[in-house]
Parts: C-alpha cells; sequence; structure tokens
C-alpha cells in the first residue's frame, strides 16, 4: 500500500475489525509513513484515555446494593400481583358460573309455572320460592367431607337469594328487628 | 466458575427469582458503567439500570440465547437511555456540555476526566453509543451492530466519524501535549 489509508480504514485497523489481508498492507504502510503512525498513535491515546476514564465510572457498593434490592422487590412484587390476578380471575369466572346457573334454574322455574297456567287447570300453583326450595340441596356433595366446590357453592348462592328474593317478608323473621 | 448466564436465565424464565438475582449482581458494574456514560448523574444510571433489569425480566421468557445475554442486557439499556436522553434534551435546551474547556486554562487530571465524559456526553446519540460500547466495554462491531440494530459498516463509520469529533472537542489529550503516551 503506497497511498495513505483513509482514516476509517485506521481506525477499523486500531480496534482490529478489519481483514487480514487489508490489516497486512496498512501495517505495512504505516511503517514507514509518519502521518499515519501520527493517526494510530492519536486514536491509540484517545482509546486508552476513555478506557482508563471507564474505570472512574465504577459502581458503588451502595448503588449496587440498591439496584439490586430494588430489582429483587420489584420482582417479587410483579409475580405475587401476577399470581393474584390469575387467582381473582379464577374467582371471577367461578362466581359467574354460579350466577348463570342459579339464574338458568328460575327461569325454567317460572317456565314450568307458565306452562301449568295455560293447560288452566284449577291448581293451587305453589309460590315460587317453595317450588325453589324444593328443588335445592344444601348439602355437600355425597363422599366428600367439607365439600366447598362450585357444586355445593352454587346451592348456597341460590338459597340466599332465594331467601332474599321470594320468602314472603312476614315469613322473614331474621329482618325484624329485635 | 458458577453457573453460565444462559443457565441463570433458563432457571429465571422458570421462575427462579436467586437465579435472577445472580445475573443482576453479575451485570450491574458493567451496565452502570455503560448507563453512567451515555446518561448525566449517578442516581440516573441507577435508576437505567434497574429499569433495564426489570424490563430484562419481564422479557426473559424471550431471550432465546442466540445472542449473549450481556448483549442483550445492553441493548435494552440503549434504547431506554436513548428515549430518557431525548426527554432530558427536550427538557433543557439551553444547557450545552463539553464546550467550555477552552476558556479553563491549565486542565487539571479531574477537569480533563470530566471533559472526557462530558465530550462523550455530548456526542449525538449513534456516536455517543458506539463510542461507549467500544472503547468502554470492548464490544466488537459484530456485537454493536446487533445492539443498535445497524450494520457493521456503519458501526465503523460511526466509530471513525466519532473519534474524529472528540479528537476536536479534546485537543488536550494529544500525544504531543504530553498527557497520555
Ligand atoms: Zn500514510
Amino acid at each position: 500500500m503506497t497511498l495513505c489509508p483513509t482514516t476509517q480504514i485506521l481506525s477499523a485497523y486500531h480496534d482490529g475489525e478489519i481483514d487480514v489481508a487489508t490489516a497486512d498492507d496498512v501495517r505495512g504502510h504505516v511503517a514507514i509513513c509518519r502521518q499515519c503512525q501520527g493517526e494510530l498513535d492519536e486514536m491509540k491515546a484517545l482509546s486508552m484515555a476513555i478506557t482508563d476514564d471507564a474505570e472512574a465510572l465504577g459502581v458503588l457498593p451502595i448503588e449496587l446494593w440498591r439496584i439490586q434490592s430494588t430489582v429483587r422487590m420489584s420482582i417479587g412484587k410483579a409475580d405475587a400481583s401476577a399470581s393474584l390476578r390469575r387467582t381473582a380471575a379464577f374467582l371471577g369466572a367461578m362466581a359467574a358460573s354460579v350466577l348463570i346457573i342459579a339464574t338458568a334454574w328460575l327461569v325454567d322455574l317460572e317456565r314450568t309455572a307458565a306452562q301449568v297456567d295455560s293447560v288452566g287447570a284449577a291448581v293451587a300453583v305453589a309460590p315460587d320460592w317453595e317450588r325453589l326450595a324444593s328443588t335445592l340441596h344444601t348439602e355437600p356433595r355425597p363422599g366428600i367431607p367439607g365439600d366447598m366446590s362450585p357444586y355445593s357453592l352454587r346451592y348456597a348462592v341460590a338459597v340466599d337469594w332465594m331467601l332474599r328474593n321470594h320468602v314472603p317478608s312476614e315469613r322473614k323473621p331474621w329482618e325484624k328487628p329485635l | 466458575m458458577g453457573p453460565s448466564d444462559l443457565d441463570l436465565c433458563r432457571a429465571a424464565a422458570d421462575g427462579d427469582h436467586a437465579a435472577f438475582d445472580l445475573l443482576v449482581g453479575r451485570h450491574t458494574p458493567r451496565l452502570f458503567r455503560v448507563a453512567l456514560s451515555l446518561c448525566g448523574s449517578r442516581p440516573d444510571a441507577e435508576d437505567l439500570c434497574q429499569e433495564t433489569f426489570l424490563a430484562a425480566y419481564e422479557g426473559i421468557r424471550q431471550f432465546a440465547g442466540r445472542s449473549s445475554f450481556r448483549t442483550w442486557l445492553t441493548a435494552i439499556l440503549i434504547r431506554r437511555s436513548s428515549r430518557a436522553w431525548r426527554k432530558r434534551k427536550r427538557d433543557s435546551r439551553n444547557v450545552t456540555l463539553g464546550d467550555g474547556q477552552a476558556d479553563r486554562g491549565e486542565l487539571s487530571a479531574g477537569d480533563r476526566r470530566l471533559d472526557l465524559i462530558d465530550a462523550i456526553r455530548s456526542l449525538p446519540d449513534e456516536f455517543r453509543e458506539v463510542v461507549v460500547l467500544r472503547e468502554m466495554e470492548g464490544f466488537s462491531y459484530e456485537e454493536i451492530a446487533e445492539v443498535m440494530e445497524v450494520p457493521c459498516g456503519t458501526v465503523q463509520s460511526r466509530l471513525h466519524r466519532a473519534r474524529m469529533i472528540l479528537r476536536g472537542k479534546l485537543a488536550a489529550y494529544r500525544p504531543d501535549d504530553g498527557v497520555r503516551q
């Protein structure tokens, strides 16, 4: 290489980021060109200065501790709230299914009463709450002691709803003031 | 020798907090240095490191190990710091860095150091980042290209331009001034 390489080539040569053939050419040229040697020296000096300064930018133990503990705490919180969100979503879905089931029963119950009326039979129709009560079983599922699965919970919710809305008020002693 | 970064990443992806904690301890010194040379102050650098690690934890399942964890983490930090840097620049347009050394006469070693860091911080984003990654962290052109999502040729030309600008700003560092040989 007789002509001076560009400073960009010298910069890449300084970084050792140039192909072997070009690097050989540059090395040969720099050995005989004071100007390019000067350029390279300046690049080396700048790199050394920056490397030296990088050491002064070290993290202090207290900063390291703060970073680590903040990250640790935030990750713990994030995971806990993610797990809480999953649980809430599950409970929400369960509550929704209980409501749907309870509503479906009631709709079904109304329809049965309407059919009886349309036949025109002169039979006394029991009040809603009594007929609903007769369809419910508040016991847990047989053979599962302490069962609180959606299966038995839905009964509890339906019974509660029935007592509040369908039992005539004179038969609700628990709502009377003492 | 402890577990590799990749092993720790996989464990962290499975919810092992202690594994991620090890990664944080292992990479904070280097990451903090990059953060501090890119942004203005130590508290900002601390915040930037925390944000970077939290973002890394959120995305750790996406880290496939094609690049090193160091490169991946640095890429997250660079993206966040350019965002923060642009915001800060907008907030303080009238503050300029690094052009005042000519008036100060003789510089102490401490002043020179401050000026060099300031000069790096005053570079445009794309030049500042290549200088920090190459000169401070010893990243290869290929690694820088990956972090900055540009071709290797762009890294080469940006680094060259950045060096020229810095040399212009830092005449005090010329070898014939006897500052560094
Ligand atoms: Zn030459």
